[in-house]
């Protein structure tokens, strides 16, 4: 892939009413990347959209796209196509008029304008619906129509504001397939802004995990990295899910961590931390191993005996809850043909790898 | 159908027929007289004539007031619309505290609280403290100031109805501010135009107090044509005159139903007719029926 920066933000901070958007953003999408900004509400992930769309002027910092410095430049001579949450077609526009609105203000010919609306409205499935009025669609055309509007322009980034927000669990999975197809063919740089850490994952070539506390970046990398990486708890916890131990540091050697209870996690790059420092070690419920046999692996570094309190059957898999150490461990146990699922209220030992337990300093 | 049942859909029948017979009774009562021969308001018609048609188009006094009515209601509607929706934008778009904004939205309509002849007597005070003269000018700010809430209400409350980020898709497909406002605003809110452009033009066509306020003597309107017609004289012509503001009436109704019928088969009509703070037609047929029959 090609790896010129399309859009970048540098310390960038925005500030309403002395309520922070963000604070000092750092970010660089590449050219053709798909790229989200995921992070729960709040965490100004929908400012550094505006302030990339041009809604918003930073107060400080600057935004840069395809080159060009975005400082007092209006949204409408940025070249960036927007899908909004809430579709924002035009209502008395149809189909074709609304997809041809960005070539109409570009003063484009009206035989392009033909070909390039009808190859958009194709490209997002829905010619022969170029008559219909935004009101006489489905959800999910209306998304498709935002989609085709954003995308006949050319745009040099693609922002979509949580476009799949509104639509039901199947249209949305599908959705999401689609646009990674579309993605893949048109190469337009993409920047996805979402709450749903699922999505993230699926779509992404690489993710920034935006919090609250920190108005701005977190951690950024490729979904798998982020997943089996979490530079943070706060990561650990918002990406997937994990089961999570608080205690103090008892001791560091060769590269990995033992705790106070006798646990042991790998230590990540430049992990520092004093004897006796809280920690909390997170682990992922996939990397659990359950057995009902108390005395099985009496060597495995970690061993945690506990009661299976609560089984959720999830067809290729199960996941059980289960209370051990006064806390609540999540296990995930994908079916083999001869196990069997273990009841409710069994005594159980919980292994896990050291290599596959992230640790934090609190 | 057993009989209780029967009984209460004669019972709806009936009050239903009451109530229009109340309403429209007047209006009929208006226009019979109005080819009455005789000169007086009598029963039984002795005969029917045109002949107070034919006396009331001769009537140049009548005619000028006519015209002045007419002027007078276009001027209002163009400066108020005009004001008005520049207002409503304007203000929709303010980002003020929201509960400053709801009360300044709250105390918009004042004008329309106060009694007619308060606002008369205070605009007459006004303009003499300022040696205005009284005109044409000085009846046209009043009806201005009668008509603008009306329309800054209607047209805001429509505002309200376009979600703003249909203003920022446009911004963000290469649509200036003025090419939004026109392309995408503008006619988002046409039906609200043409519905207070309707209810400004009767409003200001027909009304009576501000107007005997505020033309100083030097020409009449309609509504004060018709006044001094009772006063001085009570002929058979203020029936037809009235009559042929029913028919005005009438037929400016007709052109709305024939005007949202087309865009109902356009298929605008649902969604944009939706939020509609004024049912186009009907309140300019009330407000001239009530001017005619006064």
């Amino acid at each position: 892939m090609d790896q010129t920066v399309q859009v970048s933000l540098e310390s960038v901070t925005k500030t309403y009413d002395q309520v922070i958007g963000v604070e000092s953003l750092d970010l660089r999408v590449n050219k053709g990347e798909f790229f989200s900004l995921l992070g729960p509400s709040g965490c100004g992930k929908s400012t550094t959209l505006r302030l990339i769309a041009g809604f918003e002027q930073p107060d400080r910092g600057t935004v840069t796209i395809a080159g060009q410095p975005m400082q007092g430049v209006p949204p409408y001579k940025r070249n960036i196509g927007i899908v909004f949450q809430s579709y924002a077609l035009f209502p008395h526009l149809d189909v074709f008029e609304n997809v041809a609105f960005g070539l109409r203000t570009r003063r484009i010919a009206k035989n392009e304008i033909r070909t390039r609306v009808a190859q958009a409205i194709e490209t997002v499935e829905l010619t022969g619906l170029e008559k219909r009025k935004p009101h006489q669609l489905s959800g999910g055309q209306q998304q498709r129509v935002a989609l085709a509007r954003a995308i006949v322009i050319q745009p040099d980034v693609l922002l979509l504001d949580e476009p799949l927000g509104a639509l039901d669990k199947k249209l949305r999975e599908n959705m999401q397939v689609r646009l990674i197809e579309l993605h893949r063919e048109l190469g337009i740089t993409t920047i996805y802004v979402t709450h749903d850490q699922e999505e993230a994952l699926t779509m992404s070539d690489r993710i920034a995990v935006m919090s609250s506390e920190a108005h701005g970046l977190v951690q950024l990398d490729t979904p798998e990295l982020l997943y089996k990486n979490p530079g943070s708890l706060f990561v650990a916890n918002f990406i997937g899910t994990s089961s999570v131990i608080f205690d103090t540091l008892a001791d560091v050697s060769s590269g990995y961590a033992v705790t106070d209870g006798g646990l042991r996690a790998r230590c990540p790059q430049g992990f520092r931390a004093q004897r006796g420092a809280p920690v909390a070690l997170s682990v992922r419920p996939e990397k659990i191993a359950i057995r009902a046999d108390l005395d099985a692996e009496p060597e495995a570094p970690n061993r945690l005996r506990g009661i299976v309190e609560t089984i959720v059957f999830l067809g290729e898999s199960t996941t059980y809850l289960v209370r051990a150490k006064d806390r609540e461990f999540r296990v995930k146990r994908f079916h083999d043909a001869d196990q069997r699922v273990i009841p409710e209220g069994t005594p159980v030992l919980l292994s896990w790898h050291p290599d596959d337990t992230s640790i934090f300093v609190q | 159908m057993n009989l209780p049942k029967r009984l209460t859909s004669l019972a709806r029948g009936l009050f239903l027929a009451l109530v229009f017979l109340f309403l429209f009774a007047p209006s009929v009562v208006v226009v019979v007289f109005s080819f009455n021969e005789s000169r007086f308001f009598s029963l039984p018609i002795k005969g029917y004539t045109f002949d107070w048609y034919r006396e009331m188009i001769h009537r140049t006094p009548l005619i000028d007031a006519t015209k002045n009515s007419f002027y007078i209601a276009t001027l209002t509607v163009v400066v108020s619309v005009g004001l008005g929706s520049i207002t409503g934008v304007i203000f929709n778009r303010w980002r003020a505290n929201r509960i400053v904004k709801s009360m300044i939205s709250s105390v918009i309509p004042m004008p329309l609280l106060l009694p007619g002849l308060i606002w008369g007597l205070a605009l007459l005070i006004l303009f003499s403290r300022f040696d205005v003269r009284l005109s044409i000018w000085t009846v046209l700010a009043a009806h201005v100031l009668l008509t603008l809430p009306l329309v800054i209400l209607i047209i805001s409350t429509r505002l309200q109805t376009l979600d703003p980020a249909v203003e920022e898709a446009a911004l963000s497909l290469g649509a200036t501010y003025p090419e939004t406002l026109y392309r995408v605003v503008l006619p988002h809110i046409a039906p609200a135009l043409l519905a207070s452009g309707l209810m400004t033009f009767t409003i200001s066509f027909n009304e009576f107090i501000l107007s005997f306020f505020l033309t100083g003597g030097g020409f009449n309107t309609l509504p004060i044509y018709i006044y001094s017609l009772i006063r001085w004289e009570a002929s058979p012509i203020i029936n037809a005159i009235a009559t042929v503001m029913l028919v005005f009436a009438g037929l400016l109704v007709l052109a709305m139903y024939w005007i949202e019928g087309a865009r109902a088969l356009r298929g605008i009509s649902r969604q944009s007719g939706e939020g509609d703070p004024a049912e186009p037609g009907a309140p300019s047929a009330i407000q001239v029926t009530q001017g005619a029959t006064s």
